[in-house]
């Protein structure tokens, strides 16, 4: 199978500083890669180059067979392609839910007010958000709205999710659906990227766990390869800071 | 964005639509002709400058009265009067723009939106580098405006205003004059002549120098205000040309300036003098 | 958005004070001038402070009339071709090379946003007076005084409304932008459709603000002479060469314009939900 995304040597540094220092990562379709890592460690720095928020220095990143870091792609296009979910939600505070989820349909694809609107409908219902559509989105609780980031970027379509630490954010009673959520999604065969602290969820739903400190990837594996067996000593300190 | 660019350019060009001086005239040229076949003559006066010039309601009108181009005000008193007969001699309508003392004769001699100052104006040579005068249309004396209870209200000389705050009008004659009232205190010139008056009631300046028709229109609406006349000998020593008030036009305007002069000519000097008087009692 | 009682109780305590200080002005003015129907119905001004003021009120009301409507309307076209203006020049302000730009582009965008920087220091660092005269007197480009006066104003607003745009960009979180991005969109289409409505909408508190600073500003368009409020006070002034008077009643006239703007635009701003203004300042 080819992988839908290759990462190979990526670098990137701020200021002179190195924060990914040579990262190579291959995504299949319909893997789930978890990425966990102290904070720090580069881990939004990484998904944020995926899709060019932040410029790479040096490497290059395939997706769907073109080239990202080279001018002449035109990034906006696969921006599309990739579903992205933030930490602070990000909900475009002067529309509706439903506008949250139409607008890039329609900009971006072109497609009619009506078409747009049922795509949105049905990724709401996904979330279990359709009863929400008219709502301003400052109304909604932080799990609802981080339900409807997800649904916001799937009625894109996208060929993979990006999550950087979606449950960050939010107060613990909500962790819960939004996990729910993405735990259906990556059920679905949705190709997913997730930056989390949540190694109940990681465990649970990853085909593949990635372990980076200092920029740099240290350890990947199987949930139970690194979870229970971690080859590095720098992944087994890290794993027994999160279970005390 | 075709839409906010659209949204731009719209005031914008409807702004440079009106990007020129007054249609048909050319500061460099003999403009006689062009105002003749535009039917209407422009003069400027400051429209507060009582019994000369001032501005009056629509209401309260009389007949000499003519509106003030770009508002719904009108501007009566003798230029206005002086101006009307201007116009009908030459067969044109009369338009009265409103302008700051200032910007009379910039207006004229420079930028060609008005074609007469006709604003109770001396023609002193230094204007006449700028502008070219007529004949005089009207000539008076020159008196001193004080605080009626002031101890300088007895003066029978102009030299008897030692330690006085002597104030005049920027760039006028009065202001020229007031070095004449030696042992004065020169002030420093204000714009207008309201600005004087209510200077000289607050009791900042003392004293103003100003035409005797002036200053009467200033005491019938300020009787704690009163002026001194000075007998031949103890008054000011004025020059031909700045006793004089005269109509100033565009030194290349050679055919209007003969025209004025004739249509003033035309003016015996009774018919002047009842033409202040009479303006002098309509002041209100 | 309904005013909880626990407001609305000051809100009616605040109108029976206003109605209580009105009665008081009017009492006083009584007080001092019994007469009034003898001051505005008098042939010639009265000698009196109170007497003359109340005759030049009354006689030209209409005056003051004229020049007050000529003020609001050019504050108010002033502050919306303005705000027009600053839209172009916020867009040209924000433009900035990016690394995939063509050298050519790269130095039209820097020069664009040159040219935005250096029209708002100018226009924000000379006096308004000095740019009507110069524009009016100087380039001599209008033929109608009027229309130099709005144009004045306006690219004079236009400078300050893209200070305040610029702020309000500033202001909304880049994350928003990010989220745009993300999506596909290209940066015009974030800009216009979700950082630029955001930024607005932050922003038109002090726009109105701009609004009312011009209100009293717009009394420097004397010296073009346009008869704005304050140049046509100057001429009923000339009439009985009594200033004091007309100077009071004009000052009076712009608290009255400018405390009942604000109080209009709070209303509008309370309306639509927008953020509490910032502390008046002045131009
Ligand atoms: N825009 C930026 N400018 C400068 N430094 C940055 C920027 N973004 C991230 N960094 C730095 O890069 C390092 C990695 O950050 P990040 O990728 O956010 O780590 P993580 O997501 O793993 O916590 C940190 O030291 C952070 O301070
Ligand atoms: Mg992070």
């Amino acid at each position: 199978m080819t992988p839908i995304l290759e990462i190979r040597n990526l670098t990137k540094s701020f200021d002179g500083v190195p924060v990914l220092k040579g990262i190579d990562l291959d995504v299949d379709p319909g893997e789930v890669v978890c990425v966990i890592g102290s904070s720090g460690s580069g881990k939004s720095t990484l998904l944020r180059c995926l899709n060019l928020l932040e410029e790479p220095d040096g490497g290059s990143i395939r997706f769907e067979e073109r080239e990202l870091t080279d001018p002449a792609t035109d990034v906006d296009r696969l921006r599309a392609d990739m579903g992205m979910v933030f930490q602070s939600f990000n909900l475009f505070r002067n529309m509706s839910v439903l506008g949250n989820c139409t607008i890039a349909q329609r900009k971006v694809k072109g497609k009619a007010k009506a078409a747009a609107e049922t795509r949105a409908i049905q990724a709401l219902s996904e979330v279990g958000m359709a009863g929400f559509a008219s709502q301003d989105p400052a109304k909604l609780s932080g799990g609802q709205k981080q339900r409807v980031a997800i649904a916001r970027a799937l009625s894109m379509d996208p060929q993979i999710m990006l999550f950087d630490e979606p449950t960050s954010a939010l107060d613990p009673e909500m962790v819960g659906e939004v996990l729910d959520v993405m735990k259906a999604l990556a059920a679905s065969g949705m190709t997913m990227i997730v930056v989390t602290h949540e190694m109940a969820f990681a465990r649970a739903v990853a085909d593949r766990v990635v372990f980076m400190d200092q920029g740099v990837i240290v350890e990947s594996g199987t949930p139970e390869a690194l979870f229970l067996k971690p080859q590095e000593e720098r992944t087994a300190a890290f794993l027994r800071r999160y279970r005390a | 964005m075709k839409r906010i660019l659209a949204f731009l350019l719209v005031p914008l060009l409807s702004l440079s639509a009106f990007a020129c001086g007054t249609p048909g005239i050319e500061i460099e040229q003999d403009n006689y002709a062009a105002i003749i076949e535009r039917g209407y003559v422009v003069v400027g006066l400051e429209c507060q400058y009582a019994p000369f010039n001032w501005t009056v309601n629509a209401a309260d009108r009389g007949e000499t009265a003519v509106l003030i181009d770009g508002t719904d005000a009108y501007c009566d008193g003798y230029d206005v009067v002086v101006a009307q007969a201007v116009a009908t001699h030459l067969g044109v309508d009369l338009v009265v723009k409103a302008i700051d003392w200032d910007g009379l004769i910039p207006s004229l001699a420079v930028n060609g939106r008005i074609d007469l100052i006709i604003a109770g104006m001396s023609p002193t040579p230094e204007r006449a580098e700028t502008v070219a005068f007529s004949a005089e249309y009207y000539r008076s004396t020159h008196v001193v405006v004080v605080r009626a209870d002031s101890a300088f209200a007895d003066a029978t000389s102009i030299l008897g205003f030692t330690g006085a705050k002597v104030v005049g009008q920027l760039g006028t004659i009065y202001d020229d004059l007031i070095p004449q009232m030696t042992g004065a205190l020169h002030e420093n010139p204000l714009s207008d002549v309201p600005t004087i008056v209510t200077s000289i009631k607050s009791g900042i300046n003392d004293a103003t120098v100003l035409e005797r028709p002036v200053a009467v229109a200033i005491i019938a609406g300020n009787p704690e205000l009163a002026f001194i006349d000075f007998l031949p000998g103890s008054g000011f020593v004025v020059d031909d040309a700045d006793a004089a008030v005269a109509i100033a036009v565009r030194q290349a305007d050679v055919t209007l300036l003969a025209a004025v002069n004739a249509a003033l000519a035309a003016i015996s000097a009774e018919t002047r003098e009842g033409w202040m008087l009479s303006a002098i009692d309509r002041q209100p | 958005m309904t005013p909880s009682p626990l407001t609305r109780r000051p809100a009616a305590r605040r109108l029976w004070f206003n109605l209580a200080a009105f009665a008081a002005v009017v009492g006083i003015l009584y007080a001092l001038n019994p007469d009034i129907g003898e001051a505005v119905g008098a042939v010639s001004i009265p000698d009196d402070f109170v007497g003359g003021s109340l005759f030049t009120l009354w006689k030209y009301a209409g005056l003051f009339l004229d020049g007050a409507v000529t003020t609001v309307v050019i504050s108010m076209v002033g502050t919306v071709v303005g705000f027009a203006i600053a839209l172009l020049l916020v867009f040209l302000r924000l433009q900035a090379p990016t690394r995939r730009d063509a050298r050519a582009m790269a130095f039209l965008k820097i020069a664009a946003s040159r040219f935005a920087k250096g029209y708002v220091s100018v226009f924000r660092g000379t006096p308004m007076i000095v740019q009507a005269a110069f524009f009016w007197y100087g380039l001599g480009l209008f033929g109608d005084a009027f229309v130099c006066g709005l144009f004045v104003v306006s690219v004079n607003t236009a400078a300050y409304i893209a200070e305040i745009l610029r702020g309000g960009i500033a202001s909304v979180d880049d994350g928003q932008r990010e989220a745009a991005r993300s999506l596909g969109m290209k940066p015009v289409q974030a800009f216009f459709a979700v950082v630029f409505p955001q930024a607005v909408k932050h922003s038109l508190p002090s726009i109105g603000n701009e609004f009312i600073i011009n209100v009293k500003d717009t009394a420097v368009l004397s010296v073009i002479g346009i008869f704005e409020l304050f140049n046509q006070t100057r001429r009923i002034a000339g009439i009985h060469y009594r200033q004091l008077e007309a100077y009071a009643i004009v000052a009076v006239i712009y608290l009255v314009l400018t405390t009942g703007l604000s109080k209009l635009l709070s209303i509008v701003e309370t309306k639509f939900d927008l953020p509490r203004p910032e502390l008046p300042s002045s131009n």
